[in-house]
């Protein structure tokens, strides 16, 4: 037996076969050509029969979207012996006279045809029934419904390569955007540092005596350039390139980490109000280095953009198996066609931009599982 | 060096050194300017943000001669919008914005606004403001 497939998967097939437009063509020559007055294409699992796309002449009642027991019908059959099974009459049927099915559901004529994708995986059937004995095994229709089963399985598996080339082709725009907008803050936000450098540098030359004091600013300037370096490096591993490796601490608290960070910005931001709750009474298993990355990213987004009048709040709750950490700030709000992108970790918006979170001016956060 | 300064003195008005606004969040970037300018004869108020720059010219907007903004700086107003709110409340005020990133036309600025990309030269700087102080 496989693993039954999640049910989201089962209503993409169910979807899948409803955006075919020939599916309706076919269940009506089927109909007519046969005579039989209910056709249908069924998704067929060990678990579940679903109706996909139904014609229904003879009020059976079953519409798309709609289940059959799976053990009640005949296509669980058709799914194991991959055959498949056609029926002029019931009654006269040596195989399906005392079949439960028949009686089950009131049909004396019956034709359920496997879908077989090409990799030879089974989909499901293209099924009919009718109330009364009908002359369908005959090479004729049992040809021809053959071959809607595989046209319709074709059909199918264009369908799944077109979604997989579109999905691939939107992850591929999307980085390359990602990668323009990263070459682009690289310049803009190495540029400004840098240039600071340079200016200490020339201020030196004037005023040799105030060496001292501008080294300290260079040195400053030097720092945020390794950090904002750290972070696109960060940033590369992570969006462009095989992911982060995370070192998950199990020893240590996290409250003296986070005290750390929150300590070190407001040392750089004395004249702002930063108001701090940490609620940490299980302890959490993280990488400390990341979560303390993050947290002095967001904090000092949040101390550079929000209000300047207004405080700005750090939370950290740790319970019922979830770490929450938060950032919040009064000020302007990102406008909304701008946040859209940035759920992308990424912003096109200069002064919102920040390279592992974003800003929000209500409650920027970071949610993991303990 | 210091033509606009000297130069007044020269035709024997003895006037108060002009005043310059010099808006821009990266320290050294400003100090740099501010230290130019003060070589060069000006008076240099320094500010860190748009917000700043405001709270000076709404004490003393009389007495200003030159703003010379940045365009990127933290807080709500960036350069720009801190030009043109300078322009329609002190219009007297001459007004330099300077952007590493964006391109900024004539057009974008206020009446009589100049544009200086960044990085600039510290003579292209005093150029300018020499020249729209002795214009004032």
């Amino acid at each position: 037996m496989t693993p039954a497939e999640p049910a989201s998967d089962l209503q993409a097939d169910v979807e899948a076969v409803r955006r075919l437009s020939v599916v309706p063509t076919i269940l009506d020559v089927v109909c007519q050509m046969t005579g039989m007055g209910f056709a249908a294409v069924a998704r067929v699992t060990d678990e579940r029969w679903i109706a996909c796309s139904v014609r229904d002449d003879i009020s059976f009642g079953l519409e798309p979207g709609m289940e059959l027991a799976i053990e009640t019908t005949i296509c669980n059959e058709i799914r194991e012996h991959r055959g498949p099974v056609v029926i002029d009459s019931v009654a006269d049927d040596e195989l399906y006279a005392n079949h439960p099915t028949p009686a089950r559901y009131g049909f004396q004529s019956y034709i359920s045809m496997p879908i077989s994708m090409p990799d030879g995986t089974f989909f499901g059937t293209l099924c009919a029934i009718d109330p009364k004995p009908r002359n369908v095994k005959t090479p004729e229709v049992m040809g021809s419904i053959k071959l809607f089963a595989e046209l319709i399985a074709f059909h199918l598996h264009a369908d799944q390569r077109l979604s997989a080339v579109e999905a691939e082709l939107t992850d591929e725009r999307a980085v390359a955007h990602l990668r323009e907008q990263f070459i682009a803050v690289l310049g803009h936000d190495l540029r400004n540092p840098l240039a600071s450098v340079r200016a200490g540098v020339d201020l030196i030359r004037r005023r040799p005596k105030r060496v001292l004091e501008l080294v300290e600013h260079i040195d400053q300037s030097a720092a945020r350039m390794t950090a904002l370096i750290d972070n696109i490096l960060d940033f590369a591993r992570g969006r462009l390139g095989g992911g982060l490796m995370l070192t998950i601490n199990r020893a240590d608290p996290v409250e003296p980490m986070l005290s750390q960070v929150i300590q070190e910005l407001q040392v750089g931001h004395p004249e702002r109000e930063v108001s701090v709750e940490l609620s940490l009474s299980q302890p959490v298993e993280c990488d400390h280095v990341r979560i303390s990355q993050l947290l002095s990213n967001l904090l000092a987004n949040a101390l550079t953009h929000g209000a300047a009048d207004k405080p700005t709040r750090v939370q950290a709750i740790a319970g019922g198996g979830v770490f929450e950490l938060s950032v919040a700030n009064a000020g302007r709000p990102i406008p909304p066609e701008a946040i859209s992108l940035s759920l992308a970790l990424f912003n096109a918006h200069r002064e919102h931009f920040v390279f592992d979170a974003i800003y929000l001016p209500d409650r920027p956060r970071a949610v993991t599982p303990l | 060096m210091a033509l606009g300064h000297h130069g007044t003195q020269l035709l024997g008005m003895k006037t108060a050194p002009k005043v310059v606004i010099v808006a821009e969040d990266e320290e050294l970037i400003r100090m740099m300017a501010a230290e130019a300018l003060t070589d060069a004869g000006f008076v240099v108020l320094e500010a860190e943000h748009a917000a700043d720059a405001i709270s000076i010219l709404e004490a003393q907007a009389r007495g200003i001669h030159i703003l010379f903004t940045d365009v990127h700086m933290p807080g709500d107003m960036n350069g720009l919008q801190l030009a043109h709110h300078a322009y329609g409340n002190w219009p007297w005020v001459g007004l330099i914005v300077t952007s590493g990133q964006a391109v900024i036309s004539i057009s974008d600025l206020p009446n009589g606004g100049r544009f200086l990309s960044k990085p600039y030269k510290l003579n292209h700087l005093l150029d300018h403001v020499q020249d729209m102080t002795g214009l004032l």
